[in-house]
């Protein structure tokens, strides 16, 4: 019997998906990137303000789960929850983060 | 502990028994996860930790590559991995010559044959050798354990311990 017959004989029958999850998550590579920029822009602006991911929660409305969630860069966020940590944070996430500060400076010239 | 299939006949992992995923699942998730990234960034005082999170994402993307990549490359799997104690080895002759290894992020094996391996772990490197880390330490200890676990069950008899090395 060589080693790896040997090892084959302890090996579990159980299945495991590691090359489907790995291909879901080159295919969906796009969309994680946003979500873990996002991510990062989230958590060092709570550090930066000093607030507790329970605080983010508490002016969100959400779960603190939801917030573990969105701070994990995993989650594919709806526009509406986009939209709240942009207000709530005051951090650019969508362009019209940017439009609103261009409209502004306009107003001003 | 259970041995489960990566690859039929040439990559295996271990899903040790306190642990909701096998490790390499284990590891592919916690690489990726944004919160534990800046986490361990603070806690190994990164002076750049935007800079240290987005290089890891950018690392765990090739592995998600090489993996999916894998059964397409014509060598075999030791083609990847480098013997433990002579990486270490090589990479401080590397480091003399400038050339540090890109990828931080590490498995950890123990070599079945040339075209098999069991993964134990992996960590991401954060020192030159393993015993410098509290991570890697932890890793060695995993190997060590593994390899009881397959003399106990009569795989064999000694065993030499590998790291998966994505550049």
């Amino acid at each position: 019997m060589t080693t790896k017959e040997k090892l084959k004989a302890l090996v579990s029958k159980e299945k495991i998906d590691t090359l489907k999850k790995n291909k879901d998550r080159i295919r969906n590579r796009e969309m994680l990137r946003e979500s873990q920029q996002i991510a990062i822009k989230v958590l060092l602006k709570l550090d930066e303000l000093g607030w507790a991911q329970k605080d983010l929660a508490k002016e969100m409305q959400v779960s603190p789960q939801q917030i573990t969630k969105i701070v994990s860069g995993k989650e594919n966020l709806t526009i509406e929850t986009q939209v709240k940590l942009q207000n709530i944070l005051k951090i650019p996430i969508l362009a019209s983060y940017y439009e609103y500060k261009m409209t502004n400076k306009e107003k001003v010239l | 502990m259970k041995i489960v299939t990566i690859f039929d006949d040439h990559l295996f992992t271990i899903h040790y028994q306190n642990e909701i995923e096998n490790e390499f699942d284990r590891l592919l998730e916690l690489w990726t996860d944004v919160s534990f990234l800046i986490a361990y960034a603070k806690k190994n005082d990164q002076k750049n930790i935007l800079g240290f999170v987005n290089k890891i994402l950018m690392d765990v993307e090739q592995i998600q590559d090489f993996l999916e990549n894998l059964n397409q490359n014509n060598h075999p799997f030791g083609f990847y991995f480098e013997p433990l104690q002579n990486s270490e080895q090589v990479k401080l002759l590397a480091f003399q010559k400038g050339k540090i290894r890109q990828n931080q992020l590490r498995f950890y094996a123990i070599k079945i044959d040339e075209n098999c391996f069991l993964i134990t772990g992996g960590a991401i490197k954060m020192s030159r050798k393993m015993i410098e880390h509290s991570d890697t330490l932890n890793e060695l200890k995993k190997l060590i354990k593994v390899r009881t676990y397959l003399q106990t069950n009569g795989v064999f008899d000694n065993a030499s311990f590998y790291e998966l090395i994505i550049e």
